[in-house]
């Protein structure tokens, strides 16, 4: 009986333990099941809402294009005058008038009688080389007192005196070199 | 018999020391992490291709920004006073190798100066369908040189005028070398005596871009510099010139050569 008693203790307490772990497995179960169904829920949301938000963007990125595109024609002016505005910017800097004051320079030199009869040469340095024979009455020091009184007057920066060299009596080889500009030398 | 039995059929089963609860518990776990396992392994693809979207999507949100930032740029731009900086550049620097206008320009300088020109020569490079460029690809964004290379005669006075104002015409001309002979005296020159000449004229042109880029890019900005580079065009003269005879000044580059009697 004690025996009978003990068995039958022991069963009933298997069962209702397995009965628990059951219960256990099964609410466990549910819950996967219950998130799962919640995360699939989520995710559909979030689909539908990055699907539709694709969509807006899209319209708005072809309107905000079709919108830019009426400007394309100025776009491409602006581009065009400013890259061209960087282009030229070298090509008009005063000194580039160089050429017509150095012959302005010559005209005054010559009224002045210091132009070369063999002709001079105008360098793209900014530079005047008058260089030949001059039949001249003028010594080195009275060319020189006429070049500082031009220079001082701002028609040059500088001048050398490149060679100064008796020929024979009254005639000289004269090469005289004028710069507009402030040269390294 | 029953250590018998266990000794026959040694325990290969993993689950064989476990009750028969927790061997219900072991295998409703391992359940539960095959489900967890197949659903992710069903829902990663879609996850992933959403974050796709998604990134597509702030890329969209940032291309539609700039594009309205760049329409902002753009409408606060006076469209009138573009245009007509735009003519202007492109009279000071045009878009083809218009040799013809500009020596045609450079020979009524002369002429209304009094220099005579005895000589001028051009070379202009390869001659293209409808235009003339100096190099067969001319670079677009930088300057192509048009060099033509002139004999004149004149006094000290003309030719400084002509020079003068070949330097302040448009289309932008820079001169790279001149040397003076003084032919007709034996004295020193003075300012109406006639001199001969050899005078380089280097004249630029530029092309125009094919391609101005994607329609987000940013626009290319004007700033205070060029606008003072672009007022100083004021000060150059554009001179309307009279076409060459049989020129056609609508292709300037391309009136050039015989024409073809059997097309």
């Amino acid at each position: 009986m004690r025996n009978t008693i003990n068995f039958l203790g022991v069963q009933t307490g298997r069962r209702i333990a397995i009965a628990n772990q059951l219960r256990g497995v099964i609410k466990a179960l549910i819950w996967i099941v219950g998130i799962e169904l919640f995360a699939s829920l989520i995710f559909i949301g979030w689909q539908l809402g990055i699907k539709n938000q694709t969509g807006k963007l899209e319209r708005q990125n072809q309107q905000a294009e079709a919108q830019v595109d009426q400007y394309r024609d100025l776009e491409s002016m602006i581009y065009t005058v400013g890259t061209r505005a960087k282009l030229i910017k070298p090509l008009l800097k005063p000194d580039n008038k160089k050429i017509s004051s150095l012959i302005e320079l010559t005209n005054i030199l010559s009224n002045q009688g210091i132009l070369p009869k063999n002709g001079f040469k105008i360098g793209k340095d900014s530079s005047l080389q008058l260089e030949g024979v001059v039949e001249s009455v003028y010594d080195l020091d009275k060319i020189k007192t006429i070049m500082d009184e031009i220079k001082n007057q701002g028609y040059f920066n500088s001048y050398k005196v490149d060679g100064f060299n008796r020929i024979q009596s009254g005639q000289y080889r004269l090469s005289i070199v004028v710069y507009m500009e402030e040269v390294t030398q | 018999m029953k250590l018998k039995v266990s000794m026959k059929r040694p325990s290969i089963n993993l689950l064989a020391g476990l009750s028969t609860i927790n061997r219900l518990l072991v295998s409703v776990l391992i359940l539960i992490v095959i489900i967890i396992a197949i659903g992710l392994k069903l829902t990663f693809p879609q996850v992933s291709g959403l974050l796709n979207i998604n990134r597509q999507n702030n890329d969209l949100k940032q291309k539609t920004a700039s594009l309205e930032k760049k329409l902002n740029e753009l409408s606060s731009y006076n469209r009138l006073e573009i245009d007509g900086l735009y003519r202007k550049v492109l009279e000071a620097v045009p878009d083809e190798n218009y040799f013809l206008k500009q020596l045609a320009l450079i020979k009524l300088l002369a002429s209304e100066n009094n220099v005579g020109i005895a000589d001028i020569q051009v070379k202009p490079g390869l001659i293209e369908k409808n235009s003339v460029s100096q190099n067969a690809d001319g670079k677009a964004g930088s300057l192509n040189n048009l060099v033509f290379d002139a004999k004149v005669r004149g006094n000290l006075s003309s030719l400084s005028g002509w020079v003068k104002s070949i330097e302040t015409s448009l289309p932008l001309s820079e001169i790279s070398k001149m040397d003076i002979d003084i032919k007709y005296s034996s004295a020193s020159a003075s300012i109406n005596q006639v001199l001969e000449a050899e005078i380089q004229i280097v004249s630029y042109w530029s092309k125009l871009l094919d391609y101005l880029g994607k329609i987000d890019s940013s626009v290319a900005k004007l700033d205070k510099t060029d606008y003072d580079t672009l007022s100083l065009l004021n000060n150059y003269q554009s001179i309307p010139v009279a076409p060459l005879p049989g020129g056609d000044y609508s292709e300037y580059g391309g009136a050039v050569g015989k024409d073809n009697p059997f097309p």
